[in-house]
């Protein structure tokens, strides 16, 4: 089971830094550059900040591979 | 967690800091007292108590002062609040606790059967830095894999 995100993507696309989206979902820049790097999942609330920091949803941000596909 | 939660738990680990700092003044003193620093009793048991004496006060002053400044400046308070509060960091102190803990328990285990110390204090000496080392290689682990 892999999770991809859509991070990078909607960040180059509002033109926020890591900086930036780090503070204002409340982690730091390392967990953003993990996050975007697939090296770590995000839990559910934070899944949720990020996505409605961007004005998206869950399923538009995060994709678990194999079960949904919304590419 | 808030801020001023935060804040509040700062000021209790410096005041905890100082206090293990005068605890090292009471072992330092109370060792002195039982003869331990004379010369002809000195030995490997002054030399731990010296150690861990001296250990305690430099350490719980130095942790105290450095949480006593942090305190008064606001940018690194956000800052170790955000790591405090930040969800990959727990996530990483979480699994390196654990790690530490499977260590210390094999550790002990295997050392049971094989360590033959001479002294109590020497091997706990011993675990208690194996398991500090366990730790930060664990965190050092899993923050590049994490």
């Amino acid at each position: 089971m892999k999770i991809t995100n859509q991070i990078a993507r909607f960040r180059k696309e509002t033109k926020t830094s890591q900086a930036e989206l780090a503070a204002a979902v409340g982690v730091t820049r390392q967990t953003i550059i993990s996050l975007e790097g697939g090296k770590y999942i995000a839990s559910l609330p934070l899944a949720y900040k990020i996505a409605r920091n961007f004005g998206r949803t869950i399923e538009e941000t995060f994709n678990l591979e194999g079960v949904f596909n919304n590419e | 967690m808030n801020e001023e939660k935060f804040r509040v738990k700062v000021k209790q680990k410096a005041t905890m800091s100082f206090v293990i700092a005068a605890l090292g003044l009471l072992l330092l003193n109370a060792s002195r007292l039982d003869g331990y620093f004379v010369p002809e009793n000195f030995g490997y048991v002054s030399g731990y108590y010296l150690g861990v004496s001296l250990g305690f006060i430099f350490g719980g002053v130095i942790h105290g002062i450095i949480l006593l400044r942090l305190l008064k400046n606001e940018t690194k308070v956000k800052t170790k609040f955000l790591e405090a509060t930040d969800e990959r960091n727990i996530a990483i102190n979480e699994k390196s606790a654990v790690l530490t803990l499977y260590v210390g328990v094999i550790g002990l285990l295997f050392a049971t059967f094989f360590m033959k110390t001479e002294q109590e204090i020497q091997m706990l000496l011993y675990t208690a830095f194996g398991l500090v080392l366990v730790y930060l290689f664990a965190k050092m682990f899993y923050n590049n894999k994490m």
